[in-house]
């Protein structure tokens, strides 16, 4: 049965059986997100007179729950009839990164026991994984 | 080719509302808390039981946050404080500029607390500041002590979690201490309370922490 439309949980990230539906529920988040990413890239490449933009490069921590691949897609359909039309979305992702605040251990996952490998202290510190930044775009000569 | 720096935030417009969200609330001292969970963890029943117990000392208002429907404003609404329902169609979270709109339409001069119910959700709410001062998370023993584990920017963000449904515990297999081991582990100072909103046991617990939050805003 399709039922997106109303299903409140229709977004991305969630684990859902019937898969159809929670994409078309999560296009509309990413599509958002994308529509404000366009809204500040627009306004950049006015300040500086720019036809066209080749490129856009977006940083995205892996600590966040938002998804590249459908925010890649959502991006390249909220571009169309844009200035930005056909450039390339060059996504870096930054790895999660944890550290014990009590021996310094670092680490890209919570151990599964969630207690520190080496000093058995519970709690750590995200030092990196929360990004969601616009980083620059190329624009042509 | 041109490469031109930009180095901002996607989520920047948001912040930037959520900042003018937090100044009004800090203009007329109210204390503003959002609440989250997945659907159905036991947010409204935890706001009505909350309302009950605070509403002669303050003065309180909520807004409620849903895809669609008016069910939750009409319940908090039987509780006799005002409420004012946000539907946000097709996204699956409140944003600091919905919740600018109401805050433009409250009276804050005339209120102390601000209740606000999130579209219930354990992924999107949590990437959203609204401009509050707490984030609570209710997560119930029904839905699996997994779920820090699973989803766990939202337990990274919440400033103190309540596992609801406590009552259940006999019929459900969850690890209390396993569910507040995996959410502390992202979140060194998340304060967890245990509560059945159904039996009133454990609200006395979170009421007290609820009202030393809102008295660091009021001054009280
Ligand atoms: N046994 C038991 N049931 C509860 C408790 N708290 C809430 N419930 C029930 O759980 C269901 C959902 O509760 P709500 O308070 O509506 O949950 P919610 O988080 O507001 O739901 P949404 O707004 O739809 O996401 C209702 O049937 C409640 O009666 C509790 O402490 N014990
Ligand atoms: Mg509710
Ligand atoms: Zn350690």
């Amino acid at each position: 049965m399709y039922q997106s439309a109303i299903r409140p949980r229709g977004c991305y990230g969630q684990s859902d059986p019937d898969g159809e539906a929670v994409r078309a529920g999560a296009l509309v988040h990413e599509l958002s997100l994308a529509q404000d990413m366009i809204t500040t890239l627009t306004r950049v490449a006015a300040e500086h007179h720019a036809p066209r933009v080749a490129a856009v490069h977006l940083k995205l921590g892996e600590f966040t729950h938002v998804d590249p691949e459908t925010l890649a897609f959502a991006f390249e359909v909220a571009c169309r009839g844009t200035l930005l039309e056909g450039c390339r979305l060059e996504i870096e992702r930054l790895p999660t990164r944890l550290r014990c605040p009590a021996c310094a251990w670092e680490g890209s996952a919570t151990p599964a026991e969630h207690v520190c490998p080496t000093c058995g202290h519970l709690g750590f510190t995200v030092l990196q994984g929360r990004e969601f930044q616009l980083d620059s775009m190329d624009i042509p000569e | 080719m041109h490469e031109i720096s930009i180095k901002s935030d996607v989520l920047a417009d948001n912040t930037l509302a959520a900042h003018h969200n937090r100044e009004h609330l800090h203009e007329h001292r109210v204390y503003a808390l959002n609440l989250m969970s997945g659907p159905g963890a036991g947010k409204t029943t935890l706001l009505e039981r909350t309302i009950a117990a605070l509403k002669d000392r303050y003065r309180l208002a909520v807004i409620e946050g849903d895809v669609q429907g008016r069910a939750d404003a009409e319940r908090i609404g039987r509780c006799g404080v005002p409420v004012t329902q946000i539907n946000t169609g097709h996204a699956c979270h409140l944003d600091a500029r919905l919740v600018q709109r109401e805050l433009h339409a409250f009276p804050l001069a005339e209120l102390d607390v601000l209740l606000i119910e999130n579209v219930g959700n354990l992924v999107c709410p949590a990437e959203f500041d609204l401009g509050e001062h707490d984030k609570a998370m209710v997560l119930s023993v029904t839905e699996g002590h997994d779920k820090p584990d699973k989803y766990p920017v939202m337990f990274h963000v919440a400033r103190a979690l309540v596992l609801s449904k406590l009552d259940l515990l006999p019929h459900v297999d969850f690890d209390v201490e396993r569910a507040t081991r995996a959410a502390r582990a992202l979140n060194l100072d998340l304060e967890v309370f245990q509560v059945s909103a159904k039996t009133g046991a454990g609200l006395d617990a979170w009421l007290c922490w609820l009202e030393g939050r809102i008295a660091r805003v009021k001054g009280g």
